[in-house]
């Protein structure tokens, strides 16, 4: 247990890390054995010295992206293609370091703040560096090929409040834990002179849209894995480009399928 | 994950007159709830989205078909599928110099308004009466709304239904017409079969689609009828997909390039072939329709899903 969160919390501040270096305020990871994370109860972060301050900062380095140019936006990095350690470098940290990705379900995720323009990155998988073969491509003044990803403002007006929340929660591999916070007996009582700056973490099962993920290619293509049941029933709403096109409103929805078979009635 | 429901089979003399319509009774007995998927996913159109968009979104999301619903009435009103855009690109198609103005600007509901006729599902209590309407009314796509929510739970297919059944079939005694040859029950179409060549224009092909309401065509060569190839409906999307569908002067074969890699070769019978192994063939092979071949590879006829169905259980007392 002890060593999960350590090496959990290695990884995460290794993804903030960078985002500490994008704002240039922070250098070094914190030595850190403790998953920090916002709660509801602001007087956690006054009991740690360190992590406090680096939370305290994390949260000035937030609200100046959000407020102030240049516009960097959340971008997911994913890997799939297998691999014990994953991690990413490229033209958006110039190369200098390389950030490792979490191990997700069957593949390994990042999250990462890339400021709108082009940007040139490979993956470090297992001691070799990779490229994507799934994702575009171009090839350096050096003669090697690195991936290429676009990013634009106009792909995350949406996405923004949702990646904000990834970024705040533990990473995805770990569902089947309760969320980090404290938990006790005592009743929450809501304190109106408290101002919290961000709405309460989204739960990272909620991330996991399935809708869109791939299936077998010799089923029916309609066909989708079965949901945890914790996704279903909610609303969720996409504003994303299809294709070439300026972005289509599109309104995604869990329905929940009763598991036992019954009776469809119908008045007549 | 099928949902099993209780089966019982009449314990009665196991006459062969019981079984013919074994089949009709199992549909009759199980609802349409039982065939559909635990976790599947429905795209939904409103009809005010451009039609090129939702043509774009069906490609997008892997779908080929889509409910429509109108936001000013709160209900459904239809279904976009691949045949609407074949009609569209039949009806305002000019040439490859000129953009099709229709497919480029209109609304769902402009296009709806002038050319589409809604076949209301009935309410569905069995997969019988969900065969009846898919087959008397000659589509092959059937939401399923529930009537609790009116919310669009699963689209309804020929080829799920007898899916469904060929899972069950070993379970139910075998009726003896399904030892009978294709010939002998008169299955399928054996006159009058619609096909092109491989050197055929898109457009030709597209308009045969239209005219003649079929949906698919098998190619087959200038020397003898032998069939090469076959051009469905659902190849028709892939100009979506590529955003090719403004040359339609193309040729088939141009159009069929894309799939060459994974394509297995036309799905193919004999007429002097038992039902039960077609059943078991064209279940297997996933695909909609087999085509009649002689021991030549020249066409003879084609035998569908629909007239599988038909022949299981609209119509098994027919000899």
């Amino acid at each position: 247990m002890g060593n999960t969160s350590d090496r959990v919390s290695g990884e995460r501040h290794g993804a903030k890390a960078h985002r500490s270096d994008s704002s240039g305020s922070h250098k070094d990871q914190e030595p850190s054995s403790k998953m920090v994370d916002s709660t509801d109860d602001p007087n956690i972060f006054n009991t740690h010295g360190p992590e406090s301050k680096a939370l305290e900062e994390k949260e000035s380095d937030l609200i100046e992206q959000m407020n102030t140019g240049p516009q960097a936006r959340p971008t997911v990095i994913r890997w799939a293609g297998g691999g014990k350690e994953v991690y990413i470098a490229g033209s958006f940290n110039n190369w200098s370091t390389k950030i490792p990705l979490n191990k997700s379900h069957n593949d390994f995720v990042a999250i990462l703040d890339l400021p709108e323009g082009e940007h040139q990155y490979k993956f470090f998988v297992d001691g070799q560096w990779v490229h994507d073969p799934s994702e575009a491509v171009v090839t350096s003044q050096l003669g090697t090929i690195n991936n290429l990803i676009q990013v634009k403002k106009s792909d995350f007006e949406v996405f923004d409040a949702l990646h904000v929340d990834s970024l705040e929660c533990s990473d995805t591999s770990d569902l089947s834990s309760s969320p980090p916070g404290p938990y006790g007996q005592e009743q929450y009582s809501f304190r109106p002179e408290e101002h919290f700056k961000a709405p309460p973490i989204l739960p990272p099962h909620l991330l996991q849209v399935i809708l869109n993920k791939d299936t077998n290619i010799s089923c029916d293509p309609a066909l989708l894995p079965e949901p945890n049941h914790v996704m279903l029933n909610h609303l969720y709403a996409l504003s994303i480009k299809v294709g070439s096109l300026e972005s289509a409103e599109i309104l995604l929805t869990c329905f929940q399928m009763l598991l036992v078979p019954h009776e469809i009635h119908f008045s007549t | 994950m099928m949902m099993m429901s209780c089966f019982l089979l009449p314990v009665c003399a196991a006459a062969e007159e019981s079984e013919r319509d074994i089949y009709m009774r199992f549909m009759k007995c199980h609802k349409c709830y039982d065939i559909i998927p635990t976790s599947s996913k429905l795209v939904v159109f409103d009809t005010t989205l451009q039609v090129k968009k939702a043509f774009f979104a069906l490609v997008a999301n892997g779908v080929r078909a889509a409910p429509l619903w109108e936001s000013k009435t709160q209900i459904f009103v239809g279904m976009l599928t691949i045949t609407d855009f074949i009609n569209i690109l039949t009806r305002y198609y000019k040439s490859p110099m000129v953009q099709i103005y229709e497919l480029e600007e209109h609304k769902i509901e402009t296009w709806r308004g002038t050319h589409c006729v809604f076949i209301t599902p009935p309410p569905l209590p069995s997969i019988f009466e969900a065969v009846h309407s898919l087959i008397k009314n000659k589509i092959h796509r059937l939401p399923v709304i529930d009537p609790v929510s009116g919310n669009a739970l699963y689209i309804l297919t020929h080829k799920r239904i007898l899916k469904f059944l060929q899972l069950f079939v070993c379970e139910m005694p075998m009726p003896a017409f399904m030892k009978q040859t294709l010939e002998d029950l008169a299955v399928g179409t054996y006159a009058n079969i619609a096909y092109i060549h491989p050197d055929t224009p898109l457009i030709t092909a597209l308009c045969v689609f239209t005219h003649r309401r079929v949906s698919a065509l098998p190619v087959v060569d200038h020397n003898g009828n032998r069939v090469v190839d076959i051009y469905s409906k659902f190849d028709v999307i892939n100009l979506a997909a590529e955003k090719t569908y403004n040359n339609l002067d193309v040729t088939v074969t141009q159009a069929l390039r894309h799939r060459s890699q994974y394509f297995e070769g036309v799905m193919k019978c004999n007429k002097l072939e038992t039902l039960e192994t077609i059943v078991v063939r064209i279940v297997k092979a996933e695909v909609h329709r087999l085509v009649v071949v002689d021991e030549e590879s020249r066409i003879v006829g084609i035998v569908s899903l629909s007239d599988i169905l038909q022949a299981l259980v609209l119509t098994p007392d027919q000899d």
